[in-house]
């Protein structure tokens, strides 16, 4: 009963003049921040590379075409030698494809 | 009351300093993997250029004679439509604008 009353704490020479609190919060914005920066920079070169992709799989897709074409084009040539002025002029001829994938026209 | 507060102080500090540190970690990684994608980005570019300017067009000057020939030897043509070849344009020569690849029927 005889109790004082009870007086307001005053907390803010604890709290708000801390100098380890608001260097700590400061860097964790800052790193919170360069966190979000390098996502956004890694998301958008995943992008780049998966688009580049793409016409590098339809790159390795005309190769192929082409060496089954070569490869069909030598088995034409046994019987119609006309055609062999072409594939040697792209370098076609000599090519003995063992992959389709390995043959390309275009001298060496 | 004053030790509470104190208290509550030296956790927020504590904690702040957990933070800290999961922040730079996740910042070290994220880095480090930026920069190999990075790395992984130019070369794929260089495979790119590589196929648009040296590889590509003479892919397509030969589909392109393949068809002349078959032009006059017909029974060449049933080949290049097998390989869905038959192209009736000549291929782009020095502006760089590609044609449609070998896959281009006509």
């Amino acid at each position: 009963m005889d109790n004082p009353p009870a007086q307001p704490l005053d907390s803010g020479q604890v709290m708000k003049n801390n100098l380890l609190v608001t260097a700590l919060l400061v860097a964790v914005c800052g790193l919170a921040a360069m966190v979000l920066g390098l996502a956004l920079m890694f998301e958008l070169r995943f992008r780049q590379v998966r688009q580049l992709q793409t016409v590098l799989a339809a790159g390795q897709n005309n190769r192929g075409v082409i060496g089954q074409v070569i490869n069909e084009a030598n088995e034409y040539s046994k019987t119609h030698p006309s055609i062999d002025p072409l594939l040697f002029k792209y370098g076609a001829k000599a090519v003995q494809a063992s992959g389709a994938a390995q043959t390309k026209p275009g001298g060496r | 009351m004053s030790e509470q507060l104190a208290g509550v102080r030296g956790v927020l500090s504590v904690l702040l300093v957990a933070v800290f540190c999961l922040a730079l970690g996740a910042a070290l990684t994220l880095y480090r993997q930026v920069s190999l994608m990075g790395g992984q980005l130019a070369e794929v570019r260089r495979l790119v250029e590589d196929y648009q300017n040296n590889t590509f067009p003479k892919i397509s000057a030969f589909a392109y004679s393949l068809n002349q020939y078959a032009k006059t030897n017909p029974d060449f043509m049933p080949i290049l439509v097998k390989y869905k070849l038959t192209i009736n344009e000549a291929p782009a020569t020095a502006t760089g604008s590609a044609p449609a690849g070998p896959a281009a029927k006509k």
